[in-house]
């Protein structure tokens, strides 16, 4: 019988990393921030919701405690990725886990789900979060399927075929490439 | 019909009964608290329910402070000075004894004293305690908000005139007292209103998206008693039993609208209470049904089952499966009706007096009310214009 002695008659394990989920989850938020930034140029309703937004408002995306963030922030009405450094957002959005993140930014959970499931919490003021949810709703129209849309949000947001297809070419071709 | 995911969290412990206040000061004593601060409203001293609360420190070497000047609708400027009440009198923990606006406002003083601040409006949102706050027990006078189960405070911004909304699980009272000695003065109206949302609290939270199976156990519990009791404390105000029986239902239904949270009736009420200054409760018997009909397409299925908590199992056993949530609703209309014969409870916008103006700004403020995001069917502007016109008459 053979005995490995070790210096303590317990284990510490160094937090780990996931990294190729927090890759994944980088290059959804980078989709997603463009693909904002795009659609709050041609979307008339998008611009009707970003109106009411304060100006220069500092949206944060952020993976609890120390995950990939997105920040999003208001400027002549649209809203771009923009760095945050200097100063507070206005608005975080935690979402609690990897794994959450993972399943939320491969839209195989929705946005109000992710409240409701307290995958997310929210710091900051509830009615532009509404407003951005509706904001999401539309630009999912525009990247999605409608039958994968049906599963993300209540009720799909009506937009006609021609806008749907046209602003569905902008943000492959120019939103999430240039940003446009 | 059991979700992906829940969670529940209810941390309060319950004293409920004949002179549960009486142990009060045993209580304090589990709790590590020597002396605590009373915050109360003037009514409450009028009713004469601090010589109860005398007696219950009687013999027991704990002195306590009182602070009676809280308002019906309570800002930070009140917030800001209890909380210099509290550093002054050397208070280590707070009690408070009222309705809903002195619960929120005993919360929000929390919130301050315990993180040394004088700034209400840096906790503003959600889950943004990081420590537990001092001690806090609870004695509702009303029954209906269920403040004394949940982990949220309203609190008016007195500048901007707004209310801001404070969530956190740190702000779930310590302990909640139901003495049926606490709510015999409450008038007849007062009763209604504030039962009506104490039910809502129980259906909304248990057809809405946040539903689980545990919050729902305390729901249909709240909606049994309620249905049993509510009419009949209207009839005879002084009948401590039934009393009792709303205080248990009002925080049941608490513990159901915490965990599970609102829909489009609270959203509602909400934005008439901003705008028009219409009573919560009020609000609440208005929208009650429309808010039910307009998720008979999602939720239907559920409504109908509340039928059998509201209306008792033969009765529900009478209607065929498909006409229950109609049933349902058609239950809490003649239940509204009584309440409207006794004591002239609104029904309509219009028993209100609200005026059909004010009707687009309310549906603008609902759809960015909290509330909103939970209701399981989609709630657009027209859509919530549409509700407020069928609530009107
Ligand atoms: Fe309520």
């Amino acid at each position: 019988m053979v005995f490995i002695m070790s210096d303590h008659p317990y284990q510490t394990f160094p937090a780990g990393q996931r990294r190729g989920k927090k890759a994944i989850i980088r290059i959804a938020f980078f989709i997603l921030g463009r693909s904002i930034q795009s659609a709050s140029h041609f979307d008339k309703i998008i611009q009707t919701e970003l109106n009411e937004w304060p100006d220069s408002f500092l949206l944060v995306y952020k993976v609890f405690p120390n995950g990939p963030e997105l920040a999003l922030c208001k400027k002549n009405n649209l809203l771009k990725r923009c760095k945050h450094t200097e100063r507070d957002p206005d608005m975080l959005i935690y979402i609690k886990n990897v794994e959450y993140a993972f399943k939320l930014m491969t839209s195989q959970k929705g946005s109000v789900q992710a409240f409701i499931e307290h995958g997310a919490f929210l710091k900051g003021d509830v009615t532009i979060a509404l407003s951005l949810i509706r904001i999401l709703n539309r630009i999912q129209v525009y990247l999605y399927p409608r039958f994968l849309v049906k599963r993300l949000v209540k009720r799909v947001p009506k937009i006609n075929m021609s806008s749907r297809y046209i602003g569905r070419l902008r943000l492959i071709f120019l939103g999430i490439p240039f940003g446009l | 019909m059991i979700p992906s995911y829940f969670e529940f969290y209810n941390p309060v412990k319950i004293l409920a009964g004949s002179n549960a206040l009486d142990n009060l000061a045993y209580e304090l004593m589990n709790l590590g608290a020597k002396s605590p601060l009373v915050v109360t409203d003037k009514g409450i001293l009028k009713a004469g329910l601090l010589k109860v609360i005398k007696n219950a420190f009687s013999d027991t070497n704990i002195p306590f402070s009182l602070f009676d000047n809280i308002p019906q609708d309570s800002s930070d400027l009140i917030v800001k000075e209890l909380s210099n009440v509290y550093r002054e009198t050397n208070s280590d923990s707070l009690i408070a004894l009222g309705g809903g606006s002195v619960i929120d406002t005993a919360k929000a003083v929390n919130i301050l004293v315990t993180h040394e601040s004088d700034n209400l409006f840096d906790f503003v949102g959600g889950d943004f305690l990081k420590k537990p706050l001092k001690p806090l027990i609870v004695v509702p006078t009303t029954s209906g908000t269920g403040s004394e189960a949940t982990g949220v405070a309203v609190i008016k911004d007195s500048e901007r005139n707004i209310k801001m909304g404070f969530s956190s699980q740190h702000l779930i009272p310590d302990v909640a007292i139901l003495d049926p000695r606490m709510t015999l003065t409450l008038p007849p109206l007062l009763t209604a209103a504030t039962g009506m949302d104490a039910l809502t609290h129980a259906l909304e939270s248990s057809y809405c998206l946040q539903r689980n199976p545990v919050s729902s156990a305390f729901a249909y519990s709240a909606i049994q008693i309620l249905s049993n009791h509510l009419v009949e404390v209207i009839k005879n105000p002084k009948d401590p039993q039934s009393r009792f029986a709303l205080s248990i239902a009002a925080f049941l239904a608490g513990v159901g609208l915490s965990n599970s949270l609102a829909g489009i009736v609270h959203a509602l009420g909400h934005a008439t209470g901003g705008i028009c200054g219409l009573p919560h409760g009020i609000a609440m018997n208005i929208f009650l049904p429309h808010g039910l009909r307009y998720n008979l397409g999602k939720v239907g299925d559920l409504i109908g089952e509340l039928l059998l908590p509201l209306a008792g199992s033969e009765y529900f056993s009478e209607i065929p499966r498909e006409e229950r949530s109609k049933a349902a609703i058609q239950f809490i209309e003649s239940l509204r009706d009584s309440l409207y014969h006794l004591v002239s409870l609104p029904r309509t916008l219009k028993e209100a007096q609200i005026s059909k103006e004010d009707m687009n700004q309310i549906a603008k403020d609902a759809i960015n009310d909290g509330a909103i995001a939970f209701n399981p069917e989609e709630v657009d502007f027209k859509d919530a214009l549409n509700v407020l016109m069928m609530a009107y008459d």
